[in-house]
């Protein structure tokens, strides 16, 4: 019978390594570039109306497309 | 500790490498090919890369980087380093590493393993690393600019007109990947056909009906994309539906030029975007399940060490060892493209400098491990398997019984039962003379993974494996087409403005037509090539990239003569004499080689003379014409990339000169120095 501690030690640690794994994929897709749009407004333009995130959608994802994006 | 580990790792490595060295006539296993990656990877990057940032680099945690000074919330964000790692291996990852390995194979599976580690190592992913540090001190600057600022105007044309033409090189012979994959397959057309309206359902699903619901939308297209595997199955099996899917080369080619104009000229939301979400999901999902495989089956690679087609005889490409080898290869282990991506998006997104080392030189590692599987896979598969699939029938004898015949000879025995018992159990009409490196590394992949989770489903996981690489390829593809499209319209609004306006439809519509012109010729002669074209195509596109990235390093190497760093200038240095000596010698031999099959000018003219003399069929003797022509397109194309190289490698042994001499020289653009506001990044 494994001590109860080292249980949930490991528990912990899958469950934190799971979150970050989720950050990494999520950030690496541009998934939460509306959040970090929005942080950036509060952050820097305080009292500026964001626009929505079907907006930001739109303009955000012809931007990504300008440039070398893949490779070979 | 750290020391003990090093020495540990180094004698495991060494251990490993010299095992899979010296191993002769017995087959040897893969996992000694992983133990020696994994070593020299790890060594690499601990120690090699470690050193380049503190001592040639410097690398200064307190200096802020352009993401934080001019963060704007959308391109210049500053990001943790995992998800810059993430986001930049996506960027890099394309199918060439799967196609380089798999053609280079011929040679065995020495000489090809050897260069993927050492030149990643100390070449590519210094590259990757290096690049992205000079760009990220310049505010993001790109390759072309910064060739520009450091080496001058020659260096400035050189990256420009570099980047174009291999560009268009590599689309084609991307393009000529995936028709050979749907010559003749009623199975691989109709699922590649299905990925198209997927893709586009999946971007209206996104727009329209859950706007900015990435995941879900995702997730449901890898669904569909599943479903049309299966259901391509279906329509293989029904007599008359089978028959709408069934094409030959050169109609499967003008399908892939029209689908080229049209996603270069739709909105990127409809088509690209979406696309490119389904094949990175994908791709790092099966790059991970094929890890995993192969871990678990262990497979005996069956290709010798070294073939007798060291020689320069080989089926699947001619020309000896060095430098072929290294042309070959390509992207996994140096690949110029990368040096794009490392002075576009990702300097944008570095939160601090102590992350260059992770995102520059780790996503290269991961890239070359990608490499290195697809080495695996095309060599545990039986020598005679391998080089039926690969080598184009004309090469063997004109027939799968003078092929099986010539292949026996070789000494590599495989019989036409054989191979048509593993046609039919993939599901596909022949194997023969599938060149290209898509259905072998097909049938590697699906007998590593039936294998592990199930050996019924083999024919399943063939089209799995061909529908993923022809989704990674053509994402490719519109992504190369529109890019090029951008770069024609920029020139062309030199001459008359409105063409440069890259949103006025009839410049748009001129723009895309004059680059899928440009890789749409290549194309379609590499389809009616009876040596199958990708002999011709590949080894250009190879000397490009490797011009490519020797641009990249001559502007390194010169940055770091110009800012008193010149006794570390051997570290980009020499990468840049390595590649610069491969690279002249396969262009000169391309170019001047008395062999037909090497030189493309002895090529021309050899196949003038049996033309005049009658000697050939009337098959051949129908497009040797055009054959005759392309060949020399060809000689001028690797005349001009040899000619470039050397103007950029000349620039900077100037600049190199003049810093001998203690002449005053100023490395323009370096951004000045800001400490950073980051709590805890300065000390970390």
């Amino acid at each position: 019978m494994p001590d109860r501690s080292v249980v949930e030690m490991t528990r912990r640690a899958l469950a934190g390594f799971c979150a970050r794994l989720r950050d990494v994929v999520s950030g690496a897709w541009g998934l939460r570039a509306y959040e970090q749009y929005l942080r950036h407004l509060r952050a820097h333009h305080p009292g500026t109306q964001p626009m929505s995130r079907e907006a930001f959608f739109r303009s955000d994802q012809a931007a990504r497309w300008e440039g070398v994006r893949r490779c070979c | 500790m750290q020391k003990l580990i090093g020495i540990a790792l180094a004698v495991i490595g060494a251990f490993a490498v010299s095992g899979i060295a010296l191993n002769r006539g017995e087959p040897i296993n893969a996992l000694w090919i992983l133990t020696a990656a994994a070593c020299l990877y790890t060594i690499g990057y601990r120690f090699y890369a470690a050193w380049i940032t503190a001592r040639v680099l410097s690398t200064d945690a307190t200096r802020a980087t352009p993401a934080e000074r001019l963060d704007n919330g959308r391109d210049f964000v500053p990001t943790p380093r995992w998800v810059v790692f993430g986001h930049h291996f996506a960027a890099i990852a394309g199918p060439g590493p799967l196609i380089g390995p798999t053609l280079a194979a011929q040679f065995g599976y020495l000489p090809g393993t050897l260069w993927i580690l050492f030149g990643s190592v100390l070449g590519g992913c210094v590259q990757d690393m290096v690049i992205l540090f000079l760009s990220t001190r310049r505010n993001g600057r790109s390759l072309g600019q910064m060739a520009r600022d450091e080496l001058g105007p020659v260096g400035g044309f050189a990256a420009l007109f570099g980047t174009l033409a291999i560009m268009i090189i590599l689309i084609a012979v991307l393009g000529l990947v995936v028709v050979n994959a749907m010559k003749h397959s009623p199975w691989a057309s109709a699922t590649v056909f299905a990925t198209i309206p997927i893709a586009m359902l999946i971007g209206f699903y996104m727009r329209g009906i859950r706007p900015g619901r990435v995941v879900e939308g995702s997730v449901i297209g890898i669904a569909l994309l599943l479903f049309a595997v299966v259901g391509g199955g279906w329509v293989d099996h029904h007599p008359v539906l089978r028959t709408w899917f069934d094409h030959d080369g050169p109609a499967l080619a003008w399908f892939v030029m029209g689908y080229g104009f049209i996603a270069a000229i739709l909105p990127v939301w409809m088509l690209l975007a979406p696309r490119d979400y389904l094949s990175t999901f994908l791709k790092l999902g099966t790059v991970v399940l094929l890890a995993i495989a192969i871990l678990v089956m262990q497979p005996d690679l069956k290709m010798p060490a070294l073939t007798r087609f060291i020689d320069g005889t080989g089926p699947i490409f001619s020309g000896k060892l060095f430098p072929f080898v290294f042309i070959t290869i390509a992207c996994g282990a140096i690949s110029g493209f990368h040096s794009l991506i490392s002075s576009g998006t990702t300097p944008k997104l570095i939160r601090t400098e102590a992350d260059v080392r992770l995102v520059g030189y780790g996503s290269m590692v991961l890239e070359s491990f990608v490499a290195i599987m697809a080495m695996i896979a095309a060599t545990l598969l039986d020598p005679g398997v391998y080089f039926a699939i690969n080598s184009p029938l004309a090469a063997l004898g004109g027939s799968p019984d003078a092929a099986v015949a010539t292949l026996s000879a070789w000494g590599f025995p495989v019989t036409t039962g054989q191979m048509q018992a593993l046609a039919n159990e993939v599901g596909e009409a022949t194997l023969f003379a599938r060149t290209g490196g898509a259905p072998s590394l097909a049938v590697g992949m699906a007998s590593i993974f039936s294998s592990v989770f199930g050996a019924r489903l083999l024919a399943i996981w063939y089209h799995f494996a061909i529908m993923f690489e022809a989704v990674f390829i053509l994402t490719t593809l519109d992504a190369g087409t529109r890019v090029g499209r951008f770069m024609v319209q920029d020139a062309l609004g030199q001459f008359w403005e409105p063409l440069g306006r890259t949103s006025w439809y009839p410049s748009v519509i001129l723009a895309s037509a004059i680059v899928v012109t440009g890789w749409g010729y290549f194309l379609y002669v590499g389809v009616i090539d009876p040596y199958g074209g990708i002999n011709i195509l590949w080894p250009l596109f190879g000397i490009a990239n490797q011009m490519l990235a020797g641009i990249a390093l001559s502007i390194a190497t010169a940055i770091f003569l110009k800012t008193g760093r010149a006794r570390y200038c051997w570290v980009t240095g020499l990468p840049l004499a390595w590649l610069a000596v491969v690279t002249s010698t396969a262009a000169w031999q391309k170019l001047f080689s008395l062999d037909p099959k090497i030189g493309f000018l002895a090529g021309a003219s050899d196949l003038g003379e049996k033309l005049a003399a009658g000697a050939l069929t009337m098959e051949k003797a129908a497009v040797a014409g055009k054959l005759m022509v392309n060949l020399r397109i060809d000689a001028a194309l690797t005349a001009f990339f040899l000619l470039v190289l050397w103007a950029v490698i000349l620039d900077m042994l100037r600049i190199g000169w003049r810093a001998y001499r203690g002449e005053p020289l100023a490395s323009a653009g370096e951004a000045t120095y800001q400490r950073t506001q980051f709590a805890g990044v300065a000390n970390a």
